[in-house]
């Protein structure tokens, strides 16, 4: 079955995930998200802009979430945060209209952590290139000490 | 069911039988100017969307009758819209509901107040969606594409943000594909879930409640028209002062749902032009599927003084 992305601990108004369409456990998967200028990051933009480059990021790093959450046993105290990442180029403005297709990958894992790679590209141009990210599962008491 | 709303469009609602199977309903809506989406329509004059009364209908309807449906506008046979509605408002739906084979058949008269000014007149059908999906005709938005000649690229998203008088979160035109002389516009409205729309959709519910309001998919398409309408303008200064409203809608049908990570695209032509008023007509297409249908969509040109000053009686609409 195809994950949705209620898996991920991110709400209204920062999910920034709006459909899986290709899933292949523990390996990959595609995810889509929609840009409109009905977003609240427009809301204060008197003239036009692109869409933010962090929040092109922080949707592709979701997409490489829901990747990690759908292989795992619900912990209800741990939470997932993204560790690091390199290699990261933002290639190309994107505009209200326009529709993020977010390739992620697995390349490696190990207990609690998570190294990803992918892409991000509207209707086949590139806009974003992330050669590492690193996905890592905290317990909450541990971040909320920290 | 909580399903994607843009606000919460009716405070309460009471049932009373009617005869020959026909129900009635009274809605009520205290409008205030803090309401979702009426700080974007318009900035510095917010005024209640039209389409909004829609939205009250299918709510008061589900909330009475079908509490946990999917119930969504399938038609507007017609809507007539005669006077602006301001913060402050108490509007007041009077509903005659008639249900035959899973369609809702909604009469309604919509007024500010008990016995006051007629806001609206409202032929509305609700239907479950998907009851009677109609496929989309590919031949036929190819032919839309390519029927008309001196297509050039529309104006660009600076130049969208000027000519609409609407804001965040009620600019529902992200982008113009192609603007055809006066004659016919193709516009881009992309969904999702960050879209305050989206904002009360529980946990774990079922696709269907993301489905997009139809009422914000026809006011997208009322701003396409916008657009088209006042980029044909040569004479923009006849407009100063005005603004473009919503006046009626005859014949519009919804064939299929829309979901975050969709791109609605707006087919939009002009049937007729007369002053301070102009005749919409066209499709919306998701990919190749044809979510909605509009005979004639209604605009007008309101001075801002004739808005806020009297009740108006739109004439032909």
């Amino acid at each position: 079955m195809m994950p949705t992305p209620d898996i991920l601990p991110h709400r209204f108004p920062v999910r920034l995930v709006d459909r899986i369409t290709v899933f292949d456990p523990g390996r990959s998967l595609t995810a889509v998200k929609a840009v409109t200028a009905n977003e609240p990051c427009y809301r204060d933009l008197a003239n036009t802009a692109p869409y933010p480059s962090v929040l092109v990021i922080e949707s592709w790093c979701q997409a490489a979430l829901v990747l990690v959450l759908e292989g795992r046993e619900a912990e209800p105290d741990s939470v997932p945060v993204l560790g690091s990442m390199s290699d990261v180029e933002v290639l190309g403005p994107v505009w209200p209209g326009d529709v993020l297709t977010h390739e992620v990958h697995l390349t490696r894992s190990w207990v609690g952590t998570w190294i990803i790679e992918g892409t991000a590209h509207v209707a086949g141009t590139p806009v974003l290139s992330v050669g590492q990210a690193v996905v890592a599962v905290r317990d909450r008491t541990v971040l909320e000490d920290a | 069911m909580i399903a994607a709303a843009p606000l919460r469009a009716i405070d309460h609602v009471t049932t009373s039988d009617g005869e020959d199977g026909v129900t009635r309903l009274v809605a009520v809506k205290r409008v205030t100017s803090g309401d979702p989406y009426m700080p974007g329509h318009f900035p510095g004059m917010p005024m209640f969307p039209a389409v909004f009364v829609l939205e009250g209908v299918r709510q008061a309807v589900v909330t009475a009758l079908c509490p946990e449906s999917h119930l969504d506008i399938a038609e507007v046979r017609s809507a007539r819209l005669l006077a602006p509605i301001w913060g402050g408002d108490r509007i007041v739906l009077a509903i005659a509901v008639e249900g035959r084979g899973g369609r809702w058949r909604c009469t309604v008269d919509c007024r500010r107040g008990q016995d006051g000014p007629r806001a609206a007149v409202l032929d509305v059908v609700l239907a479950e969606p998907g009851a009677a999906p109609e496929p989309g005709n590919t031949a036929e938005l190819a032919a839309a594409a390519g029927a008309v000649s001196g297509v050039a690229a529309g104006p660009d998203h600076a130049a969208i943000r000027s000519m609409l008088p609407v804001r965040h979160p009620m600019l529902l035109v992200d982008d113009v594909t192609t603007l055809s002389g006066d004659t016919q516009i193709r516009t881009v409205k992309a969904v999702t879930t960050g879209e305050p729309c989206y904002a009360d959709v529980p946990d774990g519910a079922p696709s269907s409640a993301y489905s997009y309001p139809r009422s914000l998919l026809l006011e997208s398409f009322g701003q396409s028209a916008a657009v088209l309408w006042l980029s044909g303008r040569d004479d923009t200064t006849a407009l100063a002062g005005t603004l473009p409203v919503l006046a009626g809608i005859r014949n519009c049908r919804f064939h299929d749902t829309v979901r975050p990570g969709d791109t609605v695209e707006h087919v939009v032509r002009v049937d007729h032009r007369m002053g301070a008023q102009a005749l919409f007509t066209g499709e919306s297409w998701v990919e190749r599927r044809k979510v909605a249908s509009v005979g004639t969509l209604i605009a007008a040109a309101r001075s801002v003084e004739t808005l806020r000053g009297a009740d108006l009686s739109v004439s032909s609409a």
